[in-house]
């Protein structure tokens, strides 16, 4: 599984990595480290049909995207 | 369903605010206007000469400070910077350079069209023109690459700056400049104008509401939400306006405004586009700099030294029109503006994304 690292990337940039991923794959793991980041992110997966998986470590959210 | 309504309800409350602001004392149209204050505030420290526009403007306070409890509170507050600051410096001098030009950010852009004052209806055209032209780069692979952990010095230094602007303006307000006349002469009382940023910046971290990204998400995501805040800002403020006798649609004598079409189009292009690729509009970069993003610290810093060229050179409009420098300047930082684009876009090593 793809896992794509969007940490440290300004808005909206880790929303945009996931859009273009989603194109291709049918599932990945995203790594992101703002909140803002994660609610964005999960939002659009969900909303695209996907289900998503999290898991917090310290700063970072690792979003599971099947 | 309270989640969906955040963004409509904060959008109302800064409508309310803002128009309060304007009852009690601030110019009109002018609640809120993230340009004009940090412009006041680098007069009122003597950063420009233009006596007119002089004071340091507690709201700008109140929003960073109102940040940085909540984020406190949160748990969300984090030092994090290091994302090309010194092209962040530039761009935010360049935004303020085209909001100068306008006579406004994007905020007091729908502050002004919800008093009716059809320059700035026009000027959102331009608007939505700079978010599209920093979208189609965005699209193409612009990054101004990763943030990382700074230390908490950068995180904490806008804040702390903020409070010791604050506590000079309360107990040693001799050493700072305040205009006589004019637009940084029409104030509402300190402890409201502060109170009214505190909860800006407060309801500003908990929502994200960010004027660049309501139109870019819409666009880009087909995510609607913050332009629903955007949208209720401005039905609120017009029925506001109307019920408090602001309301006044046309071109001619608004307030702190010029009726230069193509230039109010022009100056907020310059500011949509710049603002797209700093992440957030300068009332967002505002916000996150409350919550320990020195990038965005960086970003309000070059924003004042924008401010300040824009008055020591004469870049900036005024009620008459703008200026030949204002033009000239314009071209110059559009110039600029797209080579960062382009440079960041095509040219920079891209930020490896898969691990």
């Amino acid at each position: 599984m793809t896992t794509l690292d969007a940490r440290g990337v300004s808005c909206p940039e880790p929303l945009l990595m996931l859009q273009t991923a989603l194109k291709t794959d049918k599932s990945l793991v995203l790594l992101v480290d703002s909140k803002n980041a994660f609610e964005n992110c999960e939002s659009y997966a969900r909303k695209q049909g996907f289900t998503v998986e999290t898991e917090i470590d310290d700063d970072t959210f690792k979003l599971r995207i099947i | 369903m309270i989640e969906k309504l955040k963004l409509p309800i904060v959008g109302a409350l800064t409508a309310a605010i803002s128009i309060a602001l304007v009852l009690l004392g601030n110019p009109g149209n002018m609640g809120f206007c993230i340009a004009c204050f940090l412009r006041d505030t680098a007069g009122a420290l003597g950063l420009h000469g233009a006596v007119a526009v002089q004071y340091v403007r507690p709201e700008a306070i109140g929003i960073v400070i109102g940040a940085l409890i909540v984020s406190l509170v949160t748990k969300e507050f984090s030092s994090k910077g290091g994302s090309a600051p010194v092209t962040r410096f530039i761009l935010g001098a360049c935004v303020m350079i085209g909001a100068l030009i306008f006579l406004g950010c994007p905020l007091r852009m729908v502050l002004r069209i919800a008093g009716g004052d059809i320059n700035a209806l026009i000027g959102l055209t331009g608007f939505v023109g700079g978010i599209l032209l920093g979208m189609f780069f965005l699209k193409k692979g612009y990054s101004l690459k990763r943030t990382y952990d700074v230390s908490k010095t950068d995180g904490f230094a806008l804040p702390i700056l903020s409070l010791f602007i604050l506590m000079t303006l309360i107990f040693i307000p001799s050493i700072l400049l305040f205009s006589e006349s004019g637009p940084g002469a029409a104030r509402a009382p300190m402890i409201i104008a502060l109170a009214a940023g505190l909860i800006m910046g407060a309801v500003g971290f908990i929502s994200r509401l960010c004027f660049v990204g309501g139109i870019r998400d819409s666009v880009m995501f087909k995510n609607f939400s913050m332009l629903s805040g955007f949208i209720a800002l401005l039905v609120v403020g017009i029925i506001g306006n109307i019920i408090f006798g602001q309301f006044n649609l046309g071109f001619e004598n608004q307030p702190v405004a010029h009726t230069e079409w193509l230039w109010n189009i022009l100056g907020l292009g310059l500011v949509g586009f710049g603002s797209v690729l700093l992440g957030g509009c300068p009332f967002r970069q505002m916000v996150l700099a409350g919550s320990g993003n020195s990038d965005s610290t960086i970003t309000v810093f070059g924003m004042v030294f924008g401010a300040a060229i824009a008055h020591n050179f004469s870049l900036a409009s005024s009620p008459a029109g703008t200026t030949t420098n204002g033009r000239v300047a314009f071209v110059v930082a559009v110039a600029i503006v797209i080579a960062i684009a382009v440079y960041n876009t095509f040219f920079n090593k891209k930020v490896r994304t898969k691990v």
